[in-house]
């Protein structure tokens, strides 16, 4: 942690405005074309399906007008993880089939196991670059009026999505602000000669220099939580379910396409 | 007519202790109110029972009539009492300012077409909503001078327009520009009446821990002055018009500048530091462009500028939290810009206190968060002896507090124990910023007196901040920033007298520069570098006989 500059790290969960045409999009249908990509993306069988994806998926970043050196470039924290839990997936695969390429005392290699290790990795690769893509693309109360739209029949339900829409829209807010929490601890601690720095140590090491961080940080946290949730209700939230809002959206045809597009794109994931 | 808030014998307890004792009064349409007290005196907690975030124990709080009591009530009542909170980042919901600001009007279910008027029109959150009454919970003491001076004659604005008022304030002199104050000490409220009423009694204002105005001290020190000239907003500036010329002799050998020395070579050099958050990255904010700075031994060092100015990003890198990305920076014998530089050593060398420090301990007990740092530094038998004289030095107490839980610590007890685990790590440089935010006249005035004693015993000090009455009091050097550049590093009092140069930073004259400025101007002989308003009043006490048959 050389900089402590854990805000610029967290690339994911930024919203930037951009006039592109994924931008213009009606919140609910931007939203249920995301969520058709992403359940794609999960259930994708085969790998041509998922490399169809990444293109699919670096082609709308390019759409969106979004850097996609940034985007990459947010991969490589996550990336060693990945690693360890595709190679999981290759041993493990491998490990009951008949015909292995290659074996090392009782850990063994297959064509079989390979292609799993890969398709789970870029599985991941392709679910975080398209998370990545839509909280580009989808604004804070985008997000709420496109979801109120479509949880509107579990109303029928007698459920009420507004809570939900806003639970989901305050983590979202929450997220950087647990970085910037974690930054200042971190950064006050360091300030009195805790070891923050370098990546001296072992694993065991790094773990210990962070478990004096999480305790300042949870009731950190629960402070801003308690604020945040007053400032709300200083401004009157929450007394009338049926809050208007102040941007209109309309679906046109050309939200019709992109939707269409999506799904057929969607299609080819999983069939490919 | 019905009052528009009505606060009938309140009561709040929390935990079994009483924070609001019995609490009445009542404000009427239109009416501009100051709620001041000291640190823990209840008035965040009065004022959150005003919008309904709070109902009391005992006792009834009415807004336009309607009981807070009934849950049916709140959507009204908060349409009628907005709030604007202490902290800006915490009220902030929504991640885009627009959005933020529509969020208020979509709750109370307004028309699309309408809250995008409103949201174009309105300054804040709050605004957007209409409200009858606003309520500021110390909404200037984050600010810097124009800022505050921004807010002040948008509250006049407001009052003009027919909205209510309530402004809580540790500043004096905001208390001046209300109809009325209300004084909360200890949950009971002390006094209700005009800001005239209560300043014309300093011994209430001592018991309270309160302070006079300057500008209200001045008149006090000279009442043959000043007769006819009553305490309003506009105080300061009729006094100062109203100063009498002097008629005595000139004594020009007084005249004659202290020039400050530096006891040898520079403690800090920061030569072009540039600084962006996210460097190469697509969210990539540039905070520094070209900041010079040097602080010479023995020389105590503010650094002031508008909020935003880089005073806060500057500060870090002096104990390598950041590392230079452009430009060199040295502290004492260390250089930033080298790699292998040995940051324990440095952050031992000195000792950095971060702004609003008590939001960030980490310990539960006092005696533990002080000994954090001595203990990374591996002090072992002596700890405890370094704890007890750190606290010695804020004026704590190491037997009675250091088993004290912070939490139950007030505001200015803990930002005395912030001081102190700072100071245990006996650093050869202290850095403070913004050290006084946030506290009220009386733990200022304490934590003012620490330092200076901790100056006078040679401590290195460094300290960032926008109120200009501390930078008088502590520096002998100031540096200003202005967005990310600086603008210049010299004697204090030189660079308040220059307006220009404050102006353009968005800082403001304290009232005793402006004073000694005004006196000067009527032929006095008040010296170029008097500071602060003890200095400007013995300074002509020496010459007032004279001058009083003027």
């Amino acid at each position: 942690m050389r900089d402590f500059n854990l805000n610029g790290k967290m690339i994911a969960g930024q919203y930037v405005a951009v006039d592109s045409p994924v931008h213009a999009m009606e919140p609910a249908a931007k939203l249920a074309g995301f969520g058709i990509l992403l359940l794609a993306a999960a259930f994708s069988p085969r790998l041509p399906g998922i490399a169809f994806g990444v293109a699919i998926t670096l082609w709308g970043m390019t759409l969106s007008k979004m850097p996609i050196k940034n985007a990459i470039r947010g991969l490589i924290a996550p990336l060693p993880f990945l690693i360890i839990i595709a190679l999981l997936q290759v041993f493990i695969v491998s490990e009951t089939d008949p015909n292995p390429l290659y074996k090392l005392w009782f850990l063994q290699v297959s064509l079989n196991g390979l292609k799993t290790g890969l398709l789970l990795m870029l599985r991941f690769t392709v679910l975080m670059l398209m998370l990545n893509w839509m909280s580009f693309s989808v604004s804070p109360s985008e997000n709420i009026y496109g979801l109120q739209r479509l949880l509107k029949p579990l109303q029928r339900l007698g459920i009420q999505p507004m809570d939900f829409v806003m639970t989901i829209q305050i983590m979202v807010r929450f997220l950087p602000i647990l970085a910037q929490s974690a930054e200042r601890i971190a950064k006050a601690q360091a300030s009195r000669g805790a070891n923050w720095d370098g990546k001296s140590g072992g694993l065991i090491a790094r773990v210990k220099r962070i478990v004096p961080l999480i305790l300042p940080l949870f009731t950190a946290s629960l402070r801003r939580a308690e604020k945040i949730a007053m400032a709300m209700n200083a401004r009157a939230y929450g007394y009338h379910a049926d809050r208007t809002s102040m941007a209109i959206y309309h679906f046109q045809n050309k939200d019709a396409m992109l939707l269409l597009a999506a799904m057929a794109s969607a299609m080819m994931m999983i069939l490919l | 007519m019905q009052p528009l808030i009505l606060a009938d014998r309140i009561t709040c307890r929390i935990d079994q202790k009483e924070i609001l004792k019995d609490v009445s009064f009542s404000i009427g349409m239109g009416e501009y109110v100051a709620l001041i007290g000291a640190n823990g005196s209840g008035k965040t907690t009065l004022a959150r029972h005003l919008n309904a975030l709070l109902t009391p124990i005992e006792g009834n709080v009415l807004i336009a009539g309607k009981n807070t009591r009934d849950r049916h009530n709140h959507s009204c009542i908060r349409a009628d009492i907005g709030m604007v909170f202490q902290q800006p980042e915490d009220q902030i919901v929504s991640a885009l300012v627009e959005e933020d600001v529509a969020f208020g009007p979509e709750n109370l279910c307004r028309l699309p077409s309408e809250i995008r008027t409103l949201v174009d029109q309105a300054l804040a959150g709050v605004l957007a909503m209409q409200p009858r009454a606003i309520i500021f919970d110390e909404a200037t003491a984050m600010l810097d001078p124009a800022g505050r001076r921004d807010v002040m004659s948008y509250l006049a604005k407001l009052h003009n327009a027919g909205t209510t008022i309530l402004t809580i304030t540790h500043r004096m002199e905001e208390v001046l520009h209300a109809e009325r104050v209300l004084v909360l000490n200890h949950g009971r409220l002390v006094f209700d009446g005009t800001p005239q009423a209560l300043f014309a009694d300093p011994s209430l204002v001592a018991a309270n821990n309160l302070e006079l105005p300057a500008a209200v001290e001045f008149k006090n020190a000279f009442p043959g002055w000043f007769s006819g000239i009553a305490c309003s907003s506009s105080l300061a500036e009729r006094l100062l018009a109203a100063i009498p010329a002097y008629s005595g002799t000139l004594d020009t050998g007084d005249f004659s500048e202290t020039v400050v020395h530096s006891g040898g070579a520079n403690l800090i050099e920061i030569d072009k530091l540039a600084f962006s958050y996210s460097q190469d990255s697509y969210f990539a904010v540039p905070a520094l462009y070209d900041v010079n700075l040097s602080m010479a031994a023995n020389a105590p060092h503010g650094l002031t500028g508008a909020t935003g100015a880089g005073k806060s990003t500057l500060l870090q890198h002096l104990n390598g939290l950041y590392r230079p990305q452009q430009g060199s920076v040295r502290v004492g014998e260390f250089d930033l810009n080298s790699a292998d530089l040995d940051l324990k050593a440095l952050r031992r060398y000195i000792g950095l206190v971060f702004q609003n420090p008590e939001l960030y301990f980490f310990k539960q007990y006092v005696g533990d968060e002080i000994a954090f740092g001595p203990r990374m530094l591996g002090l072992g038998e002596e700890l405890r002896q370094r704890v007890r004289w750190a606290m010695e030095l804020t004026g704590l107490d190491f037997e009675n507090d250091k088993d004290r839980v912070l939490t139950t610590l007030s505001g200015g007890e803990q930002r005395k124990v912030a001081l102190a685990a700072g100071l245990a790590l006996n650093p050869g440089i202290l850095v403070l910023d913004e050290p006084t935010a946030g506290l009220d006249p009386f733990s200022r005035r304490q934590l003012l007196q620490n330092l200076k004693r901790l100056i006078a015993d040679g401590t290195q000090l460094l300290f960032s901040s926008h109120q200009m009455e501390e930078i008088s009091a502590l520096a002998k050097n100031l540096t200003v920033l202005s967005n990310g550049v600086t603008l210049t590093t010299a004697p204090v009092h030189e660079v308040f007298l220059d307006r220009p140069l404050m102006n353009q930073a968005g800082l403001e004259q304290p009232f005793s520069v402006q004073l000694a400025d005004a006196l000067r101007a009527k032929k006095w002989p008040v010296r170029r570098n008097t500071l602060t308003l003890t200095d400007v009043l013995s300074e002509i006490g020496k010459y007032k006989d004279e001058a009083a048959h003027a």
